[in-house]
């Protein structure tokens, strides 16, 4: 027999920091079954235009659908696709990671403005940047230009997770790394680079869907993709068969993007230097290479900015005969606002209901529904708008057909995820258990919805709204096919007159819708820099 | 008056029975500790107390007045009067210190005298226009509790409030705690795992086991009498050696000790577990009249005091014995020395020892 000695069963575990404790509450609510409905309403009217596709492609039946798909154009728009979007997106990716680790880690002079400058191209619709180097440099297209071209439009894609990713990653992993015995080199190899994968990974998948669904910067600059094909099909009398099979191809090409990210993200996690604790890493002394990095940042902005804005201003100074815009632009501004407003508003009431279920009652079923609703992004914008417009067709006898409901709808749709990711967040910034205390302190349901759950909601859905409303103004492809007769866009006015080599009249449209879309990134990027310091705190 | 009371409270969350039968009264004035391991139920009991869910069955009342019956009869968290300070203070984040505090308050009082008081009680005088995020942890804490007594609750809730702070910080933000709790006269309800703070802050501890509260006593009546070898455990350091009852005393290796008995006990010649905390260890130099002869194993060195483990001689007799003695007395690592136990002690007869315990000899864990 021997003694028993026992001190605490429990022993007190080392202090938590307030975000680590998992938010046990969420999984014992019962999910209210309106909500429910709600969410799942809008995950199946999310998915309807490809629930079209398949239908059509079902109808047409493989008979059909073989002949225009195993064809020596299929083979040819696959190499053209396949091969621009890997080498733009390895381009955007190394462009935008180094772009990233110079700007956050080093003492390269001007990081403030470079950090600025850098993203704005993002700002710029594609098909505008484009257009700028067409207009400056005539001879440009083919595969080497619509490279250039595309990686210049669309590496902050990359550069902003990546930088985000810099800045609030532990600065600790690489001092570590050092006093293990690596050098400067193999530190950012191993370590740095681990650190920014996931990222980097997020930032590719970006930029490959946008290449699979970029319509008027390939159109432009001549060069044949899935996409163009599709709306030359289109605009041919609307072959709907050949249509749908290339459609089919596009959708499961952004299909093998998306899975491919999920696969090789892997299962490491990478932890974050807890919250205000963060240090601030001691920047990299650039040195003697200085000058050469400053060079590649004055050619990178000026290249990337410099040309298409240039050429912007410069059409707009010397537009030729036609001295002043004509009385159309205000027109197209209000049509562009209005659309772009309501499409905003809808995707984010829409978000609202898959974000509680999925941040509140987070169980299978609601997690399903969220990952349903992000297929959506699988779906090019010229292919929902296709799906839509023959569902009104064939169904609907032309019902709703280039109506201002189904552009408004359209948008809707193809920005949701958008609108999806920043309600998630604002809806997070609400976390049940203020409520809880709220009511305790004697105060009605609805008193504290509107004192507490409002407040604190509000900044993430108007950043919803404006995500929404920014990418709506400078989006092309689907307004060109859903716009209701009559009315113009500044952007569908804009390729008017760029078709017809009318730069002068075309560059004011694109002047004004870039300044359209600038406020709502402002107010965006305010948002976000709220954001960390809110999250802290709650 | 009592002023919480809680009867054959049942709770379960699918198939998973959390509360099952909780018995409970907290009396007017006083603070209250709901003392027990991680996923035992505690912070379900108060948030069934608070209201934020439904109980299965049983009856929660508060001033004699039913708030939960689990069927029906249900009186909303907002009509309850009970403050409730979660484990992260949960500050609203968009609202000053001074809007916080004053939240619950009708709206002409907000920006009032009343403020002002709590304000100054949590000695934040000069803060009140602070935001949550520009505040310590212990301060955020002193917050959430001046926001909860700002509606001069019946009841004041406190869900671990000092498990998210730094330890060095813990022991004023608790002795805070206490003063303002004090000060407001109000009757506070704190849950915890940390035996420690149970009993230095509360008057009366519930320790809760299995769904159930299995003792509910004052500090001093749970340590030096618990319920049985478990409670023992969890509410302190012990050893527990065997015995045989002999007239009143029991018999050990330490030789006949006088014992208060639990349950069942006093019939001679029946088996005993005996409890003897480290502090009734008493050690000295080895010499003829020592009746246990050890040697030191281990020694761990706190400035108070020093906690040994000393292992005896005696094949036959207990194993290794756990010993509290003063900081600057120096038995080294290998030392001989002779171990004596000061009684009187508590014993429990080996058949109303609690199930599940096993004995381990390495029961002693470094904190």
């Amino acid at each position: 027999m021997s003694a028993t000695t026992v001190r605490e069963l429990d022993p007190a575990p080392p202090p938590l920091a307030p975000e680590s404790r998992p938010p046990a509450p969420a999984r014992r609510r019962r999910i209210p079954r309106l909500l429910l409905a709600c969410g799942a309403l809008v995950a199946l009217l999310l998915l309807l235009p490809l629930a079209f596709l398949v239908l059509e492609a079902v109808q047409d039946g493989w008979s059909t659908l073989h002949p225009l798909l195993f064809r020596s154009l299929t083979a040819t728009l696959l190499w053209n696709t396949v091969s621009l979007t890997v080498v733009v997106t390895a381009l955007c990716a190394v462009t935008g990671t180094i772009a990233a680790w110079f700007v956050e880690r080093t003492d390269l002079p001007g990081r403030r403005i470079w950090a600025v400058l850098v993203v704005i191209p993002v700002g710029i619709p594609d098909f505008v940047t484009s257009f700028g180097w067409k207009s400056a440099f005539p001879s440009l297209g083919g595969f080497a230009g619509a490279a250039l071209v595309m990686t210049l439009a669309v590496y902050p894609l990359v550069y902003l997770p990546v930088a985000a990713c810099l800045r609030s990653a532990d600065p600790a992993q690489e001092e570590v790394a050092r006093s293990l015995g690596l050098g400067r080199l193999k530190t950012f190899w191993r370590v740095t680079l681990a650190q920014v994968r996931v990222a980097v990974l997020g930032g590719c998948v970006l930029v490959a869907l946008v290449m699979l669904a970029e319509y008027g910067a390939f159109e432009i600059l001549g060069y044949r993709t899935f996409t163009t094909e599709v709306y030359t099909e289109f605009l041919s009398g609307f072959n709907a068969p050949a249509a749908c099979a290339l459609s089919l191809v596009l959708v499961v090409l952004s299909l093998v993007v998306l899975t491919g990210e999920g696969l090789s993200r892997g299962r490491g996690r990478q932890s974050k230097a807890g919250g205000l604790a963060a240090r601030v890493p001691r920047p990299h002394r650039l040195g003697r290479s200085r000058v050469p990095v400053l060079a590649g940042f004055f050619a990178l902005v000026g290249l990337a900015l410099g040309v298409p804005a240039g050429a912007i201003v410069y059409w707009i100074l010397h537009g030729g005969s036609s001295t002043l815009p004509s009385a159309s632009i205000f027109s197209a501004a209000w049509h562009t606002v209005f659309y772009s407003a309501a499409a905003g508003l809808l995707a984010t009431l829409a978000a609202l209901p898959v974000a509680i279920l999925s941040v509140r009652h987070s169980a299978r079923p609601t997690r399903w529904l969220e990952r349903s609703t992000y297929l959506v992004l699988a779906m090019p914008g010229l292919v929902i708008a296709l799906a839509l417009t023959y569902f009104s067709e064939r169904y609907a006898a032309g019902f709703l057909y280039q109506s201002s409901a189904m552009l408004i709808a359209a948008y809707a749709i193809m920005f949701f995820p958008l609108a999806l990711v920043a309600v998630r967040a604002s809806v997070a910034q609400a976390p049940p258990g203020l409520e809880e205390v709220g009511r305790s302190l004697g105060r009605s349901r609805m008193e504290v919805l509107w004192r507490l759950t409002m407040p604190l909601v509000a900044p993430g859905l108007a950043a919803a709204f404006c995500l929404v409303f920014l990418e709506a103004v400078t989006e092309l492809t689907a307004t060109l096919v859903l716009i209701p007769t009559g009315a113009q866009t500044l952007a569908t006015q804009f390729w008017a007159f760029q078709s017809n080599i009318s730069y002068g009249q075309a560059a004011p449209y694109a002047g004004l819708m870039i300044l359209i879309a600038a406020v709502p990134s402002y107010v965006l990027g305010r948002w976000f820099d709220r954001l960390p310091s809110r999250a802290v705190a709650s | 008056m009592t002023e919480l009371a809680i009867t054959g409270l049942h709770k379960a969350f699918g198939t998973n029975a959390v509360l099952t039968g909780v018995n409970l009264t907290v009396p007017t004035g006083s603070l209250t500790a709901i003392l027990g391991p991680s996923g035992s139920g505690k912070t379900t009991l108060l948030r069934l107390i608070a209201g934020f869910e439904r109980i299965d069955r049983g009856t929660i009342s508060l001033g004699g007045t039913v708030v939960d019956a689990g069927g029906s009869t249900v009186v909303a968290s907002e009509r309850r009067r009970i403050g409730y300070v979660p484990q992260e203070g949960s500050l609203f984040p968009h609202l000053t210190v001074r809007k916080n505090i004053g939240f619950g308050l009708p709206r002409g009082a907000r920006d009032g005298g009343r403020v002002d008081e709590l304000v100054a009680l949590i000695g934040m005088d000069g803060l009140g226009g602070r935001y949550p995020h520009q505040l310590s942890g212990g301060q955020q804490q002193r917050v959430a509790l001046a926001r909860a007594l700002a509606t001069r609750p019946e009841l004041v809730l406190l869900d671990e409030p000092f498990s998210s702070l730094d330890p060095s910080l813990r022991a004023g933000v608790r002795a805070d705690v206490k003063r303002l709790l004090l000060a407001a006269g109000a009757t506070a309800l704190l849950v915890t795992h940390d035996q420690d703070e149970a009993l230095s802050l509360a008057d009366r501890v519930a320790v809760i086991r299995c769904g159930q509260v299995c003792q509910c006593d004052t500090p001093e009546e749970l340590y030096g009498a618990p319920a049985d070898t478990e409670v023992a455990g969890f509410v302190g350091d012990a050893n527990l050696v065997p015995g045989v009852f002999v007239d009143g005393s029991v018999r050990t290796a330490f030789g006949d000790l006088a014992c208060h008995c639990r349950a069942g006990a006093g019939r001679t010649d029946a088996d005993a577990v005996v409890l003897i905390r480290p502090e009734q260890v008493k050690l000295c130099p080895l010499g003829p009249a020592c009746r246990l002869a050890g040697r030191v194993l281990e020694r761990e060195y706190h400035g108070h005091d020093c906690v040994l483990r000393v292992k005896p001689d005696r094949e036959d007799g207990p194993g290794v014995i756990l010993a509290r003695i003063a900081g600057h007395v120096a038995y080294p690592v290998g030392c001989p020395v002779g171990v004596s136990v000061e009684g009187p002690v508590l014993a429990w007869s080996v058949e109303a020892r609690a199930p599940g315990l096993e004995p381990t000899a390495a029961g002693h864990e470094s904190p």
